[in-house]
This record gives structure tokens, sequence and C-alpha cells, in this order.
């Protein structure tokens, strides 16, 4: 956990902006501001269109994805993290808060051509297997690429060459920011199932810790792999289920227990009283802008460019 | 494997050099081309510590002799497929869950092949995901199924998706999601020639998931159900919503014609043997593969000209994409499409129409 970050996920209070400098919605001549001082997206940069595995969770916001507030408040997840192996937990990520500096401001509006983005919204389509895109909005003007904006798409070639670049962005505002507090809110994907044998007899299975009832958080249609994952604002079992997701993803577990998480898996519980029934368990951490559904929707892309 | 596949590494990586793990062997005299000597099984790799690489060739091995061999489009065709694995970390930055790219085949530096790939070959990129190694039927046989379905179109090319955003603001798809029907048919063949390389014809259960192989949790192995408290989500291919209720009923999904699922059973109905009360139809894969061939230039959304939407010989993208979100066009290329093409453009003249309602291809 950062030191200094906010109930709200935010990060050092040092850097909070003065209420005259947010907003201001033009900066000088040649930039554009994106922090007026409002509590409303004002840029979302994100990755998305995955083929899904067994669960949509942290494919919900984007994969990797940045999103600021109009009070400069930043979320991101960057690099997913890997295995010793070498291998990337494609559906475990870590968010990272922080608030844009004046000087980040700058920085991140020029290299993102943040002024243009009216001018180049449109969604640069590719008839492809597979949907990997990238979106940029403003939370009016929304610009989304097929296949990353790679070189195989009819796109503007400065949003072909500014992936990389987004990519490199977001990673470094990830190593700026913070650890989300242990408390805020998390998002839960929780499936009960029935197993084939007791769940004490599964070494990798863990007895549930918790004292939130599972049957309140469960997903309601074990099925769908997409349906909605829940939000948790129970802030112990928040702060419990944080920690256990970064003690795995360090690589401690108990002994004699192995680590299911280094496998790209989820949790898996059980309750003493039934040890039969699987609670399997994803997780991801909650961004303050998201809807009841866990999403974060942009704007259509008009038609064509 | 006569030049049908190589698999490389990604991202430039130096090529490595794997050891059988099988013990030595004595040559025989008297060996000859007509007589080989019969070394036994070859391993690579062991339980406790499997071969990545080797886990990907053999899964496509199964794919050229149980999927594809037995059509002489392919036969002549599916050749020299590259097969990167893996790619770290997203270098490949438009290949984020493994891709398929069909029409690299008909490309070349100077018309867009990327730097990481050949020139003039179809790739597939698989992505660096601790489950992508063992969970072929998802990953590495579902991106040679698109490859197959490319090379299987008119000259050797054909895309249909218009994209997947029909209602997921992120856009992402898997086997239940709702898609625009041209994506839906595509990922549903894609996987169902996937499942064909593990399943027969006659198979009483065939299903597909996203497992991995690799997993302590041996639930999470397969896609078998209620095996070991699996607690992964798995498909069946035979059987249908349909069951008891009839599409959009009781037990129906809304939309369920817009399911990738739908598009697989609806493909399974057409090759297997059995008859589950869904269908009455017991065709090969030679007979799909040479009626994906026969789609008409250019009334069905393939095989436009140079530049436009589904065009499958440059990098150009389409001039259409403005038009194309008008949901009747977003929708063309669908199941319907697919069974009209069988029955009045393939020279089998062969109906399929009874597999396409009865898995509920036609509520979207």
């Amino acid at each position: 956990m950062g030191a200094e970050a906010h109930a709200d996920g935010g990060g050092s209070e040092t850097d909070v902006i003065s209420g005259s400098e947010s907003s201001v919605e033009t900066g000088p001549a040649d930039w554009r501001r994106i922090c007026d001082g409002s509590q409303d997206l004002k840029l979302a940069v994100r990755r998305g269109g995955y083929e899904g595995g067994n669960t949509f969770i942290a494919h919900e916001l984007g994969q990797p994805y940045l999103y600021v507030r109009g009070d400069c408040h930043y979320w991101t997840a960057a690099g997913q993290p890997q295995n010793p192996e070498g291998f990337t937990l494609n559906d475990w990520q870590v968010t990272h808060a922080g608030i844009l500096t004046s000087t980040m401001e700058e920085e991140l509006s020029r290299e993102l051509l943040y002024d243009r983005w009216l001018e180049l919204a449109g969604h640069y389509m590719f008839p492809n297997p597979g949907g990997y895109l990238i979106e940029y909005s403003d939370g009016t003007s929304t610009i989304r690429c097929d296949l990353a904006c790679s070189s195989e798409v009819n796109a503007p070639q400065e949003l072909k060459d500014l992936t990389p670049v987004v990519n490199r962005r977001i990673q470094r505002l990830w190593d700026e920011g913070t650890e989300l507090d242990l408390a805020d809110p998390v998002r839960i994907d929780l499936r009960r199932v029935s197993g084939a044998r007791p769940l004490t007899e599964e070494p990798c299975a863990l007895e549930w810790p918790f004292d939130l009832d599972p049957a309140a958080v469960a997903r309601d249609d074990v099925d769908d792999p997409s349906s909605p994952s829940r939000l948790v604002t129970d802030r112990i079992f928040a702060s419990e289920i944080r920690s256990l997701r970064d003690q795995y993803l360090a690589g401690s577990v108990p002994e004699g227990s192995c680590n299911l998480l280094l496998e790209d898996s989820s949790f898996l519980f059980y309750e003493a009283a039934d040890p039969m029934t699987v609670l399997d368990l994803w997780m991801r951490d909650a961004v303050p802008l998201e809807n009841a559904d866990g999403r974060i929707p942009l704007p259509e892309p008009p038609a064509g460019p | 494997m006569d030049n049908r596949f190589y698999v490389h590494t990604a991202s430039n990586l130096p090529h490595t050099q794997y050891t059988s793990t099988t013990g030595t062997f004595t040559a025989t005299h008297g060996t000859t081309s007509g007589s080989p000597q019969n070394l036994g099984g070859w391993i690579w790799g062991t339980s406790g510590a499997p071969n990545a690489p080797a886990n990907v060739y053999w899964a496509a091995w199964m794919e050229w002799q149980n999927a594809l061999k037995n059509s002489n489009r392919m036969v002549t065709y599916f050749q020299n497929v590259d097969i990167m694995a893996f790619d770290t970390n997203g270098n490949l930055s438009d290949c984020d869950t493994s891709c398929a790219r069909g029409w690299f085949r008909n490309m070349t530096t100077a018309t867009g092949t990327p730097a990481w790939a050949h020139e003039q070959t179809p790739t597939v990129v698989l992505d660096d995901g601790t489950a992508t190694p063992y969970a072929p039927q998802a990953r590495v046989n579902h991106e040679l199924g698109h490859i197959a379905d490319f090379l299987s179109g008119p000259n050797q090319g054909l895309k249909r998706s218009t994209g997947y955003c029909f209602n997921d603001a992120s856009c992402n798809w898997s086997d239940g999601s709702l898609e625009y029907r041209p994506a839906a048919l595509t990922e549903g063949m894609a996987t169902f020639i996937a499942s064909v390389s593990f399943y027969t014809e006659a198979a009483q259960n065939p299903r597909t998931c996203f497992p991995n192989g690799n997993d302590t949790n041996v639930g999470k192995r397969h896609c078998y159900p209620g095996s070991g408290g699996s607690t992964i989500t798995t498909w069946g291919l035979e059987t249908s919503s349909w069951t008891g209720a009839g599409c959009g009923g009781t037990n129906g999904v809304p939309q369920e014609g817009r399911q990738p699922v739908s598009a697989m059973r609806f493909f399974w109905d057409i090759i297997d043997s059995l008859n589950d009360g869904q269908d009455d139809i017991n065709l090969s894969m030679f007979n799909i593969f040479d009626s994906l061939a026969a789609w008409p230039c250019p009334s069905y959304p393939a095989c436009y000209s140079a530049g436009q939407l589904h065009d499958q010989f440059t990098s150009v993208n389409s001039t259409l994409s403005s038009a194309t979100n008008s949901s009747t066009e977003l929708d063309d290329g669908n199941g319907w499409d697919f069974r009209n093409n069988m029955l009045n453009n393939y020279s089998g003249a062969d109906d399929v129409q009874n597999a396409y309602w009865n898995n509920c291809m036609g509520i979207f």
C-alpha cells in the first residue's frame, strides 16, 4: 500500500493542483489542458478487445488503461505481473493511482496529442479475427483503432505512432503512482459451483477466511464468463482480499499450499460447513469512475473518419 | 511436418534447441525409407516441467491430422504457417491474447508486413500467458482455425468480421458473448475447427472451454464437465438451448444466434455423425472448406476490390468503414449467408438449414 494513498485511490496530497490552475480548460497556445477541476472523466486511454478466458474481470476497464478525472486524479494499470517462469498473468493486474502535477499534465497532453482528439475521432476498422483495440477519449470525443492502430489499419500515421508512446507513458505513470489503499473498494467475480470431491482434499484450496457471506456476492449466472463483476465496499473484506492477492502475486504462500495466482488462475475457497462447494474468486481494484457494471463507458466514435 | 507449420520464437528471441527427454536408441541395420525403424514414442518435457513449444507443436499436429488434411484445399494451401510463440509481454502489440494473420500470406514488407513477421506467410502469434501453451483448443488450434478459414476462401483469402463491439463497452468476446453475426461466425468457425482436432465426428459430448493444462487444479486442466470440481465454464458443442423449450424459450438465450458458441454448434452438427435431434446431415470437413471457396464475389462481403472492407489482399483498410455502422451491414456475412452459399454456390448444394435453425442461429 502506498503510504500517502487516499481512500478513493488518489495519491499523495503534495501534488494537489490549485483551484485556479485546474479550472483552466486550455493550456498555452500549443497544448490543451486535461484538468478542469471537475469530477468528470477527462482522459481515457485503454486497450481492449480481448478474447475471453475464465473471467473478464481483469479486462473490464482495459488492459492496460489510464483514466484521468477533471481534478487531475488518475488511475492506471500497466503491464501485467509475470510468474517466475516469465509467463504473463493475463487475468491479474494491480492498479496504481496518483495526481497529475502541472508538468505531468502538460507532458501527457502533448505526448498523447490531446488537443487533436476531436479532429481524429472515429473508428478505424479492420475486419480481423481478434478485436484488439486501443481507445482514446476525452469524455466527449472518442478514437477507436483496431489492432492497436498497427500498420495494417488505415488510421492516420500519428495515431499509429502513438501506441508505443502511450504504452511507455502508462508504464511511467504507473511507476510514479501508488497502490490503492488496502481498504478501497474491490470488484470480485465469485462463482459457487459444485465440486466432485471435498475441497479439503484440494491442496490449492483455502478455507474461506472472510466474514463476508460469499452467497451475498456470488455471480448470478455461473455459466456466463462475461457477466458483470460485483463491487464490494466492505473495507475489512477489501483489505483482507487485497492483502492476500498481493501476498500471492509476490510468490508468498503458506507452506504446503500452492500458488494458483502464479498460474494465472483464481483463488479457490471453500466454507468449512460445505467443502463440496467451490468458491472460485477473481478480483481487481475498483476505480471510482466505474458504473454499476464495473465499466467506464466511452462515447461511441463517429461513424467513420 | 511437410512444411505445414513452423513453431518460432517471437519478438526476435534467438531460436532454442529442445532436447527430447526420451532415452537413447540404437540404430539398426537395414533401415530403408520403405522399411523404417520404429523408434517408439518421443517425449519432450515432463509432467513436472512441461515443454511449452512441444505442447504447441503437438496441438498443431493434431489439427492438421484430424481437421485439415482430408481437405484437398488445405493440402494445397495450408503451408508454411508461422506459429510465433510466445510473445513476450505484448511486444507484438496487436495480439494481446493471441491472434491469426492469414492475410500476411498476401503481403510483403512493401505492402505492410510488420517487421516481426515474415513476408507472404500466414502467421499465428501466441501470447505469453501462463495458460496459452496448455489451452490448445482456445489458443493455437483456434488461431490455426482462423488461418484455415481464411485460406479456404476465394483466392485463398476470406475475412468477414465486422468488429466485436456489439454490446460490450470493452469490445471483448467469449464463447458466450453476443457479437455481430459475422464476428460470431468467424470465431465459432475457428473454435469449431480446433474442436475437430480433438473430437471425432461420433463424439457424444464434444466440449470447449479455456482450460489451463498446466494448472495445479485438476478441474482447470481440461474442459470435461464435472471433473475434479471444475470451476471453469465449459460449453457443449452438440446441443443448444433448443432442448425442450425451443430457441428463445424457457432455456433459451436471447439473441443466441449472436453467440460464437452457437456457430460452433451449427458447424459441429454439419459434420457430426450423431443426430441429436438438431441436425440431419453428416458432411465432411472438406465440404465446409470447399463451400467457403465458393463465396460469390462481390455480392457477399468478401472479395471486394483492393482497399475495401473485406479486401483480403492488402493491408489497406476499408473505405466502407463509415458505411458499416449500419446495423444491417455489420451483420452481413452471417450464418444464413453461409447456409445460402453452401446451398446455392457450392457444387455440393447441401442444405444445412436444419442445423442453422435448430442451433438457434436465427435468433439474433
